[in-house]
């Protein structure tokens, strides 16, 4: 499917009452969504490097965002790990308090620090309510996709 | 201050626009708020506007423009390619004022001075990318700097000897970023192309800034991933991800 069908395709979408779509073939796989829920659109061709999931998952919406990365890293038990390359920073500038320090209680969502790759500045939330056990990361020091950063206990 | 009625003037009463005196950031503000797509937080005075690498950015009250764009949608292979598409943009809505260039991968300069800054930040949650905010920090009126930037920066005042509207040029930008990204998004959009027409420095003689080591290249251009193309000292073609092209060589 090439660009033009692809837009011709999103906007006949758009105009009707469809809130989800998929189609597959043995080059590509699309799927479409105007849920609230998920990315508005993922569509993906099968040679591209970025392609994770099998072409036969399941197509629940949750598992749209697991194309837009090498699959996601499970936070496996009490570990947070680094979801990209790059360099981990505990502090929003340098000479800045940082964001969290051990010990600490944190909520959902709270950025726990800042992981800066291709320069762009990438903070990672709590996934959950948590304590921190053991800061991994050094600041100013890079990370590896799926390296620890945190230890932390569930709240 | 921002006068928001002047903004909707150019822009149209369906954009919404956060207008704050005062932030800490606005990159901070659109990342930790719940916003919809292409919500635009406006701020006359960042109290602590981070530039890359926490520099903070020199921040005169009213004279210039400092705003955040949420940015729904982007695969996080799209950042880079999005930090880049975006300075075109900001380019294209310059263009009637200054000729203002990319010096990769997030500065706009004139003249090999730094215009604007722009920087993107996102959140990610167990894994997942979970919100993408565009941040832009332009020298609109300001007049002068401090002494220690004052040669390497520069404002629309100081290039032009014009004073702007700040509403204008960001309706301006604005529209262009909505009437372009969804042809960006779906891949429309070959920023590998469109780079020797943006670059500040295309075939010139640059410093990469790394690690505090300097290293001299000849810049080339840029893959479609966003990374930048320059030749070393030997010859051979190299793909730079990370570190700075320093103002050494900009002018």
């Amino acid at each position: 499917m090439n660009i033009k069908e692809m837009k011709d395709l999103i906007k006949y979408i758009e105009k009707s009452d469809i809130k989800e779509f998929q189609y597959e073939n043995e080059q590509e796989s699309i799927y479409i969504s105007k849920m609230d829920d998920v990315q508005q659109v993922v569509a993906q061709p099968q040679y591209a490097p970025m392609q994770s999931a099998p072409a036969h998952a399941p197509a629940a919406p949750a598992a749209a965002p697991a194309a837009e990365a090498p699959a996601a890293p499970k936070a496996s038990g009490n570990e947070v790990v680094s979801p990209i390359v790059g360099t981990f920073y505990a502090a929003a500038s340098p000479g800045a308090a940082p964001f969290v320090k051990e010990g600490d209680a944190v909520k959902k969502g709270q950025t726990l620090c800042i992981v800066e790759a291709m320069k762009i500045m990438n903070e990672i939330e709590a996934e959950y309510d948590c304590k921190i056990v053991k800061i991994v990361g050094q600041n100013g020091v890079p990370v590896e996709f799926g390296e620890t950063i945190f230890v932390v206990e569930p709240l | 201050m921002i006068d928001v009625s002047a903004y909707s003037k150019y822009y149209g009463k369906n954009g919404n626009l956060v207008y704050l005196e005062e932030i800490d950031s606005t990159n901070a503000y659109a990342v930790a708020n719940d916003l919809e797509q292409f919500t635009c937080v406006v701020a006359d005075i960042q109290t602590a506007g981070r530039g890359r690498s926490g520099r903070v950015w020199h921040s005169e009250t009213d004279a210039n423009l400092y705003f955040s764009i949420v940015i729904d949608g982007l695969d996080s292979s799209q950042l880079l390619p999005m930090n880049i598409f975006a300075g075109y943009l900001l380019s294209d809505t310059l263009k009637h004022m200054t000729e203002a260039k990319i010096k990769w991968p997030n500065d706009m300069t004139v003249n090999g001075k730094k215009l604007a800054g722009i920087l993107m930040e996102t959140s990610f949650s167990g894994g997942v990318l979970e919100k993408v905010v565009l941040g832009i920090g332009l020298n609109v009126n300001c007049t002068s700097f401090p002494d220690e930037i004052n040669d390497i920066a520069t404002s629309l005042f100081l290039e032009t000897g014009v004073k702007y509207e700040r509403e204008q040029i960001l309706a301006s930008f604005m529209t262009n970023l909505k009437s372009s990204f969804e042809a960006f998004r779906t891949g429309g959009v070959d920023i590998v192309k469109l780079w020797p027409y943006y670059s500040a420095l295309l075939d010139k003689k640059i410093t990469i800034h790394k690690d505090g080591v300097k290293t001299e290249y000849t810049e080339k251009g840029i893959d479609g991933t966003g990374c930048l193309l320059a030749l070393d000292k030997s010859g051979s073609l190299k793909t730079i991800i990370t570190g700075d092209i320093g103002y050494d060589f900009c002018r």
